[in-house]
């Protein structure tokens, strides 16, 4: 399964694209919104986005939006991040997002949460 | 106290205070009033009492439980009621012009985190300990709940294919005056203090009353600890799931949460949280044990009733009544659209 991996962070890109590859996935790195709406649209058989919040250039919830607006991304969106606050987890969700998954993870959560999205 | 905090905080003056107080004793009702409109008696039995009293020279409720037919309960429960039926003072001081409604509504919050910094004292209970009574503070601090509007409860009538016995239950429990909530465990004022040489039975209700508070407060912390801001997040994203999916697991994952939400919020006499999840309880239970399908258009609804449940669980977290949170038309239209769906569905299946 191919995954792109949007965050600003290369370590954590590095330390998610490790786990993924454990996990038998493909992961493809973007550092921003802006680029990972470039990398949606590069790749049309992507299944799945991990998208981090807080980033430069377009953050994860105003890719949320851009998405919700053009509908560019058909791959369910998992949002990262270090906030677990309802309130802020139900705007990533309605804004389109499908799950998130709290920093930092481990291989055994991210592979639960990809079963849980994905199934 | 919540008087002089107003005053305190220069929130209003003393005159239009004054004002305000004189305006809700006169909105109270009599209690030969309320007796007669709850038709606990009629008015037979009121002019015979009325007549006693005069011809023995004792007050109308000495004759009236001396006759039998009211407890001392019952009248501390009528006293209550006679309480809960009259204006609130937020409301007199906005209609007087002597506070505007948001900042009045705001000095109930700071009143709020005052007095939860209040620190608890947490030790053992003493044999004699003594609650501090702050039974009158807080009928000033949570002024009577605005309720469900006769309006919106027609509207709610109205609606095509719901059950009359339910909404008749609904119609009660939101005419009823309201439960206030117990502030959570930090917000609760204790205060312990040795009282030597009282009486055995004052000693006894003491102890009685310290019980109740802390078994009261217990529920209450459990309520808030379990319904947690992790459990709400989780609670999101699995009704999300639900909507966009339709899985069981999901639905199943849901159900157990609501079930133990439910049993706290019974214990806490919320009601009309209750109200609200005893119809997903019976609902989700029809689904899940496949007595009836489950509608496609019925998937958002869960997402959206634990979106109104948890505004219910931060507003009681904060010290305000679900009676105060319905008083937000945006919420209390939301908690209405989203109870007559659910019935209407239950409806449906039966």
């Amino acid at each position: 399964m191919k995954v792109l991996v949007i965050d600003d962070s290369k370590p954590i890109f590095m330390m998610v694209s490790q786990m993924l590859k454990e996990l038998g996935h493909e992961a493809i790195w973007a550092e921003n919104g802006q680029d990972g709406f470039e990398k949606v649209t590069a790749n049309s058989d992507l299944e799945l986005v991990l998208l981090d919040w807080n980033m430069p250039v377009m953050d994860g919830l105003e890719f949320l939006k851009k998405n919700g607006a053009e509908s560019f991304c058909k791959a369910p969106i998992v949002m990262m991040t270090t906030e677990n606050k309802p309130e802020k987890i139900q705007e990533a969700l309605k804004n389109g997002a499908i799950d998130y998954i709290m920093k930092p993870f481990t291989a055994d959560i991210l592979e639960n949460k990809i079963e849980m999205v994905c199934d | 106290m919540f008087f002089e905090f107003l005053i305190d905080k220069l929130i209003v003056n003393k005159k239009d205070l004054v004002k305000a107080v004189m305006g809700q004793m006169e909105s109270m009702p009599s209690l030969i009033r309320i007796l007669l409109e709850d038709a606990i008696l009629d008015e037979e039995m009121v002019y015979e009492l009325l007549i006693k009293s005069i011809k023995e020279n004792r007050t109308f409720f000495d004759v009236l439980k001396a006759s039998g037919g009211v407890t001392e309960e019952d009248l501390l429960q009528l006293l209550q009621r006679q309480n809960n039926k009259s204006s609130s003072l937020g409301d007199l001081l906005v209609q007087l012009g002597a506070v505007e409604r948001n900042t009045f509504d705001q000095a109930l919050r700071d009143y709020s985190k005052v007095r939860s910094e209040v620190v608890i004292d947490s030790a053992p209970v003493k044999e004699k300990a003594v609650v501090e009574d702050e039974k009158e503070e807080e009928k000033d601090v949570f002024s009577p709940p605005a309720g469900i509007s006769a309006a919106a409860l027609e509207s709610l009538k109205a609606v095509q294919g719901l059950d009359d016995s339910m909404l008749s239950e609904l119609e009660v429990q939101t005419s009823e005056p309201e439960l206030v909530p117990e502030p959570r465990t930090e917000n609760k004022a204790f205060s312990f203090e040795e009282e030597k040489g009282e009486e055995e039975e004052h000693s006894q209700d003491i102890v009685n009353a310290d019980v109740d508070s802390i078994e009261k407060s217990a529920t209450f912390q459990e309520y808030i600890d379990f319904y947690s801001e992790d459990l709400q997040s989780d609670i999101f994203v699995t009704a999300n799931r639900y909507r966009i999916k339709g899985k069981k697991r999901d639905l199943e994952s849901l159900y157990e949460r609501l079930v133990k939400i439910l049993s706290l919020v019974k214990l806490n006499n919320f009601s009309f949280q209750e109200k609200m999840l005893e119809q997903y309880e019976s609902y989700m239970s029809q689904i899940l044990n496949g007595i009836i399908e489950d509608p496609e258009s019925w998937r958002t609804c869960p997402s959206e009733m634990f979106e109104i449940i948890w505004e219910f669980r931060k507003c009681i977290a904060n010290g305000m009544s679900e009676g105060q949170l319905l008083s937000d038309s945006k919420i209390k239209e939301l908690y209405l659209n989203n109870i007559k769906t659910v019935l209407s569905h239950l409806k449906r299946s039966a």
